[in-house]
């Protein structure tokens, strides 16, 4: 039952919870988007600018997470413009490599899908925030 | 009445021990050897590192930490004894010693180090079923066969006047099917929710070719040839699915397999003859996603052992491994209970039942050289 539940996502209908949070009893979403030609295969990438002004990329060891970590939490809050997780990770980030970060910008980048193969696509910035001084 | 006769036949007919002592060693093998992989002080030392906002734990960790409080947090130290002590209990799952309790112990372990895994707001999926599968198996009778408990048992029964070497694979329990039936059931449930929600949240647009082209491209740019989720992301030399995921026709063929077999997987409970043609194509599909994208589900493809009537099988191979061979002849002492004892445990590793019993007293076979003291 607990898995018929999870597998037709019933229990955030009757918990009001995540599915995740019943693992395992857990429901199977993954790739479920369509796509289609002309997508951009999606790379994120995410850029700190310092108190002197210069830019340097924040990559996950630098606020120790693995890539997944990384792409869902901390590219999530920025995408989300959720400011208390971000200044979170700007204080993982100090306290990691001593850098203090003032502002910090997510981009995009990534080739296109078409016809012909796999075509250079643009970069986009999607989000921009300013840090408060701490 | 008769709804719940036929119920109680569906889960509780008799069914070979042997099959789910086999399965036993599958399940309890491939997470041994999950974890013997780990580096207990890396692996739980970053999680421990892990910032207190991360953590939010499943609802299995809360409900094994409960005594400790709702939302307690494990440290690393603690992961690490928790670990060697799973470990530990595992290996005596695994050999079949005091099986039940070991097994509990490992369930209870594996679970506990998983959860605290996922409980930094990442969850994956290839190990869920593993997980169902240790705890319907330490709900069972899995130490009935192809354990140190069977064969002790077995050996006790020879003290107490039994005089023939018994079959390894004989041995049967009421309570030796429903286990392997509920994983069974969790598979095709796995495999509907995936086709449910990839047709949900797309319709048939998730076969036009272009999604699952667009899949492949991603994962195998995104891993390169480590495994999903294992070392740093976008490495230097992509993977198979680079080249794979160039082919329009391929992916929309591919597509149509992957959602047919997902969504029909389920008919396999119902008419288990199509065993022979799913699961192939299952261990084909967890091959090439794995080989394609990197996706680590491999661990489908060993439990895929509970759809395998394992006695028959062994028996069957031994019958017609005895047509080729010249079958070696076990004789033994029916009036020496050592002689019956020595026999029981050779015959105990026979489970292709290929071994010829000969129940020989040494005095009518003169020399008695092959008679087991």
């Amino acid at each position: 039952m607990l898995q018929v539940a999870a597998s037709f996502d019933l229990f955030p209908l009757l918990f009001s919870r995540p599915s995740n949070v019943f693992w395992p009893f857990i429901n199977y979403p993954m790739y479920r988007f369509a796509r289609y030609e002309g997508a951009v295969i999606e790379r994120f990438r995410v850029y700190g600018q310092t108190a002197d002004g210069s830019e340097v990329e924040v990559t996950p060891p630098d606020l120790g997470l693995n890539f997944r970590k990384f792409q869902d939490i901390a590219i999530g809050a920025l995408r989300h413009q959720d400011m208390p997780l971000v200044e979170a990770f700007a204080e993982i980030y100090q306290r990691k490599t001593g850098t203090r970060l003032v502002r910090i910008r997510l981009e995009r980048d990534g080739p296109i899908l078409t016809r012909n193969g796999l075509e250079p696509g643009k970069r986009v910035q999607l989000a921009a925030v300013s840090l408060r001084a701490r | 009445m008769i709804m719940v006769g036929a119920w109680e036949r569906y889960w509780f007919k008799k069914a070979p021990l042997f099959d789910l002592g086999f399965v036993r060693l599958v399940v309890v093998g491939v997470e041994l050897y999950h974890l013997a992989m780990l580096r207990p002080r890396a692996v739980f030392g970053q999680l421990a590192a892990l910032p207190d906002f991360l953590y939010s734990p499943v609802i299995a960790m809360r409900l094994l930490t409960l005594p400790l409080g709702w939302g307690y947090r494990p440290s690393a130290d603690a992961m690490v004894v928790v670990y060697w002590l799973t470990l530990a209990a595992g290996v005596l799952a695994f050999v079949g010693y005091r099986t039940t309790l070991s097994l509990i112990g490992f369930t209870v372990g594996s679970l506990f180090l998983q959860a605290f895994e996922y409980s930094f707001q990442e969850v994956h999926h290839a190990e869920a079923i593993v997980k169902i599968a240790l705890l319907m198996l330490a709900l069972s009778p899995a130490g009935g066969a192809l354990s140190v408990d069977d064969l002790l048992r077995r050996l006790r029964n020879v003290d107490r006047g039994l005089r023939i070497p018994s079959d390894p694979l004989s041995g049967e329990s009421r309570l030796a099917r429903w286990p392997l039936l509920v994983v069974r059931w969790v598979f095709a449930l796995i495999y509907l929710s995936a086709a449910f929600h990839k047709l949900g949240a797309s319709g048939f647009d998730w076969m036009n070719g272009w999604t699952l082209q667009y899949y492949v491209l991603q994962d195998a740019l995104r891993w390169g040839r480590s495994v999903s989720g294992s070392g740093s992301a976008y490495a230097v030399e992509p993977g198979l699915g680079v080249w794979i995921g160039e082919y329009h026709t391929v992916a929309t063929v591919a597509s149509w397999v992957s959602i047919l077999f997902e969504s029909t997987f389920w008919i396999l409970l119902v008419v288990p003859r199509l065993a022979l043609l799913a699961l192939p194509i299952g261990v084909g599909f967890h091959v090439g996603i794995y080989l394609i994208q990197r996706a680590p589900f491999l661990s489908f493809v060993w439990l895929y052992a509970v759809f395998v009537p394992w006695s028959e099988v062994f028996r069957k191979s031994g019958q017609w491994l005895a047509r080729r061979i010249s079958p070696p002849v076990l004789r033994y002492d029916p009036l020496s209970a050592p002689s019956v004892r020595h026999a029981t445990l050779v015959r105990y590793f026979d489970w292709f039942g290929i071994t010829g019993l000969r129940a020989t007293p040494p005095a009518e076979e003169g020399a008695g050289a092959n008679v087991l003291p």
